[in-house]
């Protein structure tokens, strides 16, 4: 049965990548709240199916790498481990890793990763023969940070009185829900259906086909109009194509919506890409992301999620968080924020509302 | 032997393993199976509709295996339900847990079409020896 099988990889494929997905945020949100049991559980479980399903799939290198994050994960869970900033780095490494073996196993290349590096690590953070050393974060490279910084936006100066030995201490009152908002997400996973995308592509195709039918149909009754006003069936015939015509744009803007995602899929990379440049420079960095919940059709989705987010420059401006932050709250900590924010998408004709939020919108991102 | 015709539920979290055991399974002639996304939803299957067999995964949000299989035995509906649990690896504390609870059988994971059917087998003849 190869057939199946095939089908069973291809779809092992889709998941993993979605856990995989999923897991960055759900890291960064435990580096913030790190006494979270519930999002532990849900971070062991993850990389514990993840083995399960790769081990009867003879994804030996993918068992091997989950397994060993199991157990730190499994020493987290357990309260035997304390998550800090190092631990996080090696497990975030350790996810990176899957992707690429995922990668591999998508393209059947047959490519194998040396995992010693990745695996002694892991290892010794198990054994608790980490030193105190390594749990330091990286030095600050805080003088020659200020132009770099700007890869991802977000500044660099004015952090000197916040030392970088605690990032993430503080919780952050947008972010602070996440638990409850991922349980919902699970109520509405459940009643989504995956359907290929060729299938709606070609609903959409003879959406047109209706359109192009309905607007000659339109034509041709505007002319027995001017023709026979005064016949009975005229009048009839006006009111049912004006009838045809809006149930036509009805299904028109339906099919549309079925290809609409929320931009969220993309903004979710942020978090992890914003905590590793913070660490990475041992800054303390605010990533608030305002309008994930955006819808844009797929294609614009895919363009953007293809492009690097490293390369990507988000639309976004810095603004010292001092100031009144979009909640109406005053951020107490000193620090920068970096904001992202999509368009506030309000009805199927992408009427645009702006929000006083004090994020600062940027003129570009308007358009 | 079970009857091939009997109806099994599928438990998991990860649709993928689903339609590995449904495989496994099929493999060994058993094609009537629905499945179950976690033990809540098993729960609800189970009190809905007769099922003549489970097998569950462990770790699932929700409801977990355990718990699953705890409310099976206390429901004098489903009490005698053969229920089979999969885990990942031999974990000492979780079996004997699972043992108490009443589970039939456990298997651990990766396994194969043979030692799923050497499991079955053993409830079998527990069932009816017993």
């Amino acid at each position: 049965m190869p057939d199946e099988m095939e089908e069973i990889i291809q779809d092992f494929i889709i998941e993993t990548q979605e856990i995989l997905d999923g897991l960055d945020e759900k890291f960064v949100d435990l580096e913030k709240d790190r006494s979270n049991q519930d999002l532990l559980n849900e971070i062991f479980r993850s990389i514990h199916t993840l083995k399960g399903a790769s081990g009867f799939l003879g994804f030996n290198q993918m068992v091997e790498l989950t397994h060993t994050t199991e157990n730190v994960l499994k020493k987290l869970k357990d309260g035997l481990l304390e998550v800090t900033p190092y631990i996080m780095d090696v497990i975030l490494e350790a996810v990176d890793l899957m992707k690429l073996l995922l990668v591999h196993i998508k393209e059947k290349d047959g490519k194998e990763e040396d995992l010693s590096g990745i695996v002694s690590k892991l290892q010794a953070i198990e054994n608790g023969t980490v030193t105190e050393n390594t749990e330091e974060p990286p030095p600050s490279r805080a003088e020659e940070a200020p132009d770099k910084v700007r890869a991802g936006e977000a500044s660099a100066d004015s952090l000197d009185e916040d030392p970088p030995d605690q990032p993430g201490a503080e919780k952050v009152e947008e972010q602070a829900p996440s638990v409850q908002s991922g349980e919902k997400e699970k109520i509405h996973v459940e009643q989504t259906l995956r359907v290929d995308i060729e299938r709606l592509d070609n609903v959409l195709n003879l959406v047109g086909e209706l359109v192009l039918a309905r607007n000659r149909l339109m034509k041709i009754t505007s002319n027995i109009e001017a023709r026979h006003p005064e016949a009975p069936e005229t009048s009839m015939l006006t009111e049912t194509t004006a009838f045809l015509s809006l149930i036509t744009t009805d299904l028109q803007l339906a099919v549309m919506k079925t290809r609409m995602q929320p931009v969220k899929k993309v903004f979710n990379k942020f978090p992890r890409m914003v905590r590793d440049l913070a660490r990475s420079r041992g800054k303390k960095v605010e990533l608030i992301i305002n309008g994930e919940e955006t819808e844009v059709d797929k294609s614009v989705i895919e363009n953007i999620a293809a492009r690097s987010p490293r390369e990507e420059r988000p639309r976004s401006r810095h603004r010292n968080t001092g100031r009144a932050g979009e909640s109406g709250k005053a951020f107490p900590w000193n620090r920068k924020a970096l904001c992202i924010t999509g368009r506030q998408q309000h009805s199927d004709r992408n009427r645009r509302r702006r929000e006083g939020n004090g994020c600062g919108h940027h003129p570009a991102e308007s358009r | 032997m079970f009857d091939t015709n009997m109806k099994i539920l599928v438990v998991d979290d990860f649709s993928t393993m689903r339609k590995i055991v449904r495989n496994v399974l099929k493999q060994l002639g058993y094609s009537n199976i629905e499945e179950a996304e976690d033990g809540a939803q098993a729960y609800s299957k189970l009190k809905d509709s007769t099922f003549h067999f489970v097998v569950s995964d462990w770790n699932m949000p929700n409801m977990d295996g355990l718990e699953m299989l705890k409310k099976i035995r206390s429901d004098p509906e489903l009490k005698d339900l053969p229920v089979l649990m999969v885990t990942a690896e031999a974990e000492k504390d979780k079996v004997i847990a699972a043992i108490k609870a009443g589970v039939n059988n456990y298997i651990v994971k990766p396994f194969t079409a043979e030692t799923l059917k050497q499991k079955m087998e053993q409830i079998y003849e527990r069932l009816n020896n017993g």
